[in-house]
């Protein structure tokens, strides 16, 4: 990563998300609500896509509401996912960021939890989307 | 002088400082210390009410009143992070970890781990307890965990003493599991 770096910031009402806005290929709007369960079929580009929900994932787990906002899509590799979170691009210096620890990065790293910053008293974590999807997408099985 | 109020004990900080002090000189004493009794200062802290007793110089800071930031994947004794001075803390619930009921409080224990941020959460912070090495009641003769080495006498009742760095190895045994 360099030192500074754009970042997608996904907000939810406790915590942030940030992701690499490298990674994220494209985002849009197609005109739906957000959408309570944790995966949906949806048209995009005149083809049948499987959407996964975020909010569902990162909101429910934590046992909070769900936004009921028109849902943004983002188009991360092949991968499509939805939320009705507030993103916004940031750029962040890494110096920032704060580790957890020895034995909790290793952890962390592994759920694909990078590094975490305090903004104030709200919590940021900056995260490899693609490796923590897979985390939650087990648990929400 | 900043004082602290816990459940029903003040503390202020220089009063937690010097307790802190006073332990690693009875751990350091020079040849003629060494002579007598070796001597070692006990911080005594309670969870749900029962009594438990770590080596003082294991606690690097008392904290209070922190707000806790969930992680997501964890096992459920680590309730989260702290933010302390900018660094994120992870929160051992010691009673959950224990096999006991989950705690309400907001008092944390911060330890003194190399390369590791880690608290312990707790109810509440009792007392500094000097005594006699000597006198440690072994832990064949106490209560029988593997996260006990023995327990110590402290006003009439005999009070467990928290093998840390076992609890500490074991929580890395967990994440290595968890991952």
């Amino acid at each position: 990563m360099k030192p500074s770096v754009n970042l997608v910031c996904l907000a939810y009402k406790h915590f942030d998300y940030l992701i690499e806005k490298d990674w994220v290929d494209a985002s849009f709007f197609i005109g739906t609500k957000s959408f309570q369960g944790p995966v949906r079929e949806l048209v995009i580009d005149n083809v049948n896509r499987t959407v996964v929900n975020l909010d569902y994932l990162f909101i429910n787990l934590f046992d909070d509401a769900v936004c009921q906002e028109e849902s943004m899509i983002l188009k991360i590799g092949d991968e499509y996912f939805e939320t009705s979170s507030q993103a916004c691009v940031k750029n962040v210096s890494l110096s920032e960021f704060n580790l957890f620890g020895k034995i909790m990065d290793t952890f962390c790293h592994g759920h694909g939890i990078i590094a975490v910053r305090y903004v104030g008293k709200r919590i940021q974590y900056l995260v490899d989307i693609k490796k923590i999807l897979n985390c939650y997408k087990e648990i929400a099985k | 002088m900043r004082r602290g109020s816990f459940i029903g004990y003040n503390y202020s900080m220089n009063e937690i400082i010097e307790g802190i002090k006073e332990s690693k000189k009875n751990q350091g004493g020079d040849d003629e210390e060494i002579q007598e009794s070796s001597k070692t200062t006990w911080l005594i802290f309670s969870i749900h009410g029962k009594k438990y007793a770590v080596e003082a110089t294991l606690a690097k800071e008392i904290l209070r009143d922190m707000d806790i930031y969930p992680l997501p994947f964890v096992p459920e004794y680590i309730k989260g992070v702290i933010n302390r001075h900018g660094e994120p803390y992870t929160i051992v619930d010691l009673s959950i970890f224990l096999g006991e009921e989950p705690q309400d409080s907001s008092l944390f224990i911060v330890l003194n781990l190399e390369d590791n941020q880690f608290c312990i959460q707790i109810s509440d912070v009792l007392d500094f307890h000097t005594v006699d090495d000597e006198s440690i009641i072994k832990v064949s003769e106490a209560q029988d965990t593997p996260f006990y080495s023995g327990a110590i006498e402290y006003n009439g009742s005999r009070v467990p003493v928290i093998l840390l760095d076992k609890i500490y190895n074991e929580i890395r045994t967990n994440l290595e599991t968890f991952s």
